[in-house]
C-alpha cells in the first residue's frame, strides 16, 4: 500500500478538525522488540502507531531506526504525557518536542489520552481519572484548542481505563467525550478494551458508551488486553485480546465505519510472529464487516 | 483562590504519593469492590510502574543488587525525587547521587559507581547525533597549525573517575557471568564512555591519557597537551603519545569540530 500523504507537513491551510485524517488500515504498536523483522522483512501491517515520548531524545540510534520505519510506513504519534485534563499549564517544552518529532516522521495524526498526569510539578507516569464535570469540561476544552491550534496538526484523545469514579462527576463519560469532541473539533481514538475495562469496572453497558460517542469522529481503534481481578480489571496491555472486546469491536466497526487499528502491547510483548494472528484477525473481521476494504486492505498470499 | 477541579488533582496526588485518604470522600465503591482497593490501583501501579522505568535503564545494577535490595533502592529513590520530567527517560537522573547518600551503600561505594556508569552509557546511547570529525579532518589541516588546535568533545562523551572495581563488575554482569568481588582500587580507574557504531561503549583510560583528555576538554591546545606529555615522558616521545591519542580520539569519534 502506498504511502498516504502526511496531513501535517506542507499543507498549512489543511483545517485539522473538519478533514478527516486518512484511513491507514491495520497497523502495530511499534516497539523495540520488533525493530529488526520490521526491517527485515515485510510483514503484513499497513502501518505503525510510535510511543512519542519514546524519540523525544536527542539523537542516536533509535530515532535512525524510526527514520527508516517513516520511510517505508506510515505513522501516527501517540503520547502518554500530554496531560490534557491536569490543572497545572501546559507544558509547552514538551509540546514543542513533540512538534519537532512530528517534522521529522510526519504523522498523520498525534494522539494522547484524555486524562492527568501530575500536578505542582510532579508526574505520576499514570492516565489519572477525573469526574466528569462542566467546570473539567470547560477547562480541557481550552486546553485541546490550544494544543491544537499549537501543534498544527491533527489531534485525536483517547478514553482510558478507569478504576475509581467520583460522586462529582454531572455526566457519564460518553456524554463528556461527545461534548469535547463537539465544542473542540478534536478527534476521538476509542480504545475497545478501555471501554470494556471501564464498563466492568463502573457498570455500565458499553454499547450505550460506544452509541454515545459521535459516529463521525472516531479516526483510531486500539485493541488491546487486559488483567481480570475478578472484582475489578485492570488495563495492562499485557494479554491476548478478550472474546468480549472482540465483540465489541465488531459494534463499534458497524457504528463507526472504516477507522485505522492498532493491535498495542506494552508488557510481556511477543515475537511479532506471534502477534501477526491478532493482527489478522482485526483485519478479517473489519474486512467481513466492511467488505469494499477488501480491494484495498486484504492481505494477499504470497506465491 | 483554587478551582474545585484543582483542589481535587492535589488530593487524588497526595493520594498516590501518601498514605493520605481524603480523596477516598469523594470516591465510589462499585457494587464489587469498595473504594479503598479500587483507589489501590492507582497507589500499585505508581511505585511499581517508577521502579520498572530504573529497572529497564539499570538492568546491570538491578542484576548486582538483586530484586529486594534494587526494589528498596527505587522506594527510597521515589520518595526524594518524584518524577518531575514528562518523559520517563529522565526519572533515573539523580540516581548515583542518590545511591551516593544512601546510608546502606557507605560500605558499598561500588554501587553508586556502577549505577554512574550505567547512567553514562544511556546517555551516550541517544545522545544528540553530530558530525564527528575524522582522520581525514586532521590531514586537511596545514602542520603550522597542528600547535593551536583546540578541541570539543562529542555529545554521547562522558569521563567518570572511580574508585572501585565497578567497571569490571558491569563487564561481568554485561555478559551474563558472576561479579568479581567489589574492591577498592589503590588508583582512581579512570573511564571513558562514548557511542560508536550506535552502541554506548566505555574504555580505561591511561593515567596520561585522562590527563590529557581532560585539559584538552578544558581548552588547552594541542602545543599544550604535548608539553603536559613532557612532564611524563621524553619530549620527542610525548609528541608521538600525543599524536596517537588523538589518532585514537579521531577513529573513535570522540570529537566534533570545536566551531560546531
Amino acid at each position: 500500500m502506498p504511502k498516504p500523504t502526511s496531513q501535517i507537513i506542507g499543507a498549512p491551510m489543511t483545517d485539522h478538525k473538519t478533514t478527516r485524517p486518512p484511513f491507514l488500515g491495520f497497523g502495530m504498536g511499534l516497539r523495540t522488540e520488533h525493530y529488526q523483522d520490521i526491517l527485515d522483512g515485510t510483514p503484513p501491517i499497513d502501518w505503525f502507531e510510535i510511543i512519542s515520548e519514546n524519540y523525544l531524545i536527542p539523537g542516536g540510534r533509535p530515532l535512525q531506526i524510526l527514520d527508516q520505519i517513516a520511510e517505508r510506513y506510515p505513522l501516527v504519534m501517540h503520547g502518554v504525557a500530554m496531560s490534557i485534563a491536569s490543572t497545572q499549564p501546559l507544558d509547552m517544552d514538551y509540546l514543542a518536542q513533540l512538534k519537532t518529532l512530528a517534522k521529522r516522521v510526519k504523522p498523520n495524526w498525534i494522539s494522547d489520552h484524555l486524562c492527568w498526569t501530575g500536578v505542582h510539578g510532579v508526574n505520576l507516569h499514570d492516565l489519572l481519572p477525573f469526574p466528569y464535570t462542566k467546570e473539567a469540561l470547560d477547562h480541557i476544552v481550552t486546553r485541546v484548542n490550544k494544543v491544537q491550534d499549537y501543534l498544527d496538526a491533527p489531534l485525536a484523545l483517547e478514553n482510558v481505563s478507569t478504576y475509581v469514579s467520583f460522586e462529582q462527576s454531572e455526566m457519564t463519560e460518553w456524554d463528556f467525550i461527545a461534548e469535547l469532541t463537539k465544542r473542540t473539533g478534536c478527534w476521538l481514538l476509542l480504545d475497545v478494551n478501555n471501554v470494556f475495562v471501564s464498563a466492568f469496572n463502573h457498570e455500565f453497558d458499553a454499547l450505550d458508551f460506544i452509541n454515545g460517542i459521535p459516529e463521525d469522529r472516531v479516526i483510531q481503534f486500539h485493541m488491546a488486553g487486559h488483567s481480570d481481578h475478578e472484582t475489578y480489571i485492570v488495563d495492562t496491555h499485557d494479554a491476548p485480546i478478550r472474546d468480549e472486546v472482540w465483540e465489541l469491536y465488531r459494534a463499534c466497526l458497524k457504528r463507526f465505519g472504516h477507522v485505522s487499528t492498532i493491535v498495542e502491547r506494552d508488557d510481556n510483548i511477543p515475537p511479532l510472529s506471534e502477534m501477526l494472528p491478532e493482527l489478522e484477525k482485526i483485519r478479517s473481521i473489519a474486512l467481513e464487516i466492511h467488505p469494499e476494504l477488501k480491494a484495498t486492505h486484504e492481505v494477499k498470499e504470497s506465491a | 483562590m483554587t478551582s474545585s477541579f484543582e483542589d481535587f488533582q492535589t488530593k487524588f496526588m497526595q493520594a498516590v504519593l501518601s498514605d493520605d485518604d481524603s480523596i477516598l470522600a469523594d470516591v465510589k465503591d462499585s457494587s464489587k469492590e469498595n473504594r479503598r482497593t479500587l483507589l489501590g490501583v492507582y497507589r500499585h501501579a505508581y511505585g511499581a510502574r517508577l521502579e520498572e522505568f530504573l529497572i529497564n535503564d539499570f538492568p546491570i545494577t538491578y542484576a548486582y543488587l538483586g530484586e529486594e535490595n534494587f526494589s528498596a533502592l527505587a522506594t527510597s529513590y521515589a520518595a526524594a525525587h518524584p518524577s518531575d520530567s514528562p518523559n520517563a527517560r529522565w526519572y533515573g537522573r539523580h540516581l548515583p547521587s542518590h545511591a551516593t547518600r544512601q546510608s546502606a551503600n557507605q560500605n558499598n561505594p561500588e554501587i553508586a559507581e556502577l549505577i554512574a556508569l550505567e547512567l553514562a552509557l544511556n546517555s551516550a546511547f541517544d545522545a544528540a547525533d553530530l558530525a564527528p570529525l575524522g582522520l581525514n579532518d586532521l590531514a586537511a589541516l596545514p602542520p603550522e597549525a597542528w600547535p593551536e588546535m583546540t578541541f570539543a568533545p562529542h555529545p554521547s562523551i562522558s569521563r567518570i573517575s572511580q574508585k572501585t572495581n565497578a567497571a569490571e563488575i558491569w563487564a561481568a554482569l554485561s555478559k551474563e557471568q558472576s561479579p568479581p568481588e567489589s574492591l577498592k582500587q589503590p588508583d582512581p580507574v579512570e573511564l571513558i564512555i562514548w557511542r560508536g557504531e550506535g552502541l554506548a561503549r566505555y574504555r580505561p583510560l591511561a593515567y596520561d591519557e585522562a590527563m590529557i583528555w581532560d585539559e584538552a576538554m578544558k581548552g588547552a591546545n594541542f602545543a599544550a597537551l604535548c608539553e603536559m606529555l613532557g612532564t611524563y615522558w621524553p619530549q620527542e616521545e610525548a609528541s608521538i603519545k600525543a599524536a596517537g591519542y588523538l589518532q585514537t580520539w579521531l577513529t573513535s569519534e570522540f570529537l566534533i569540530d570545536p566551531k560546531t
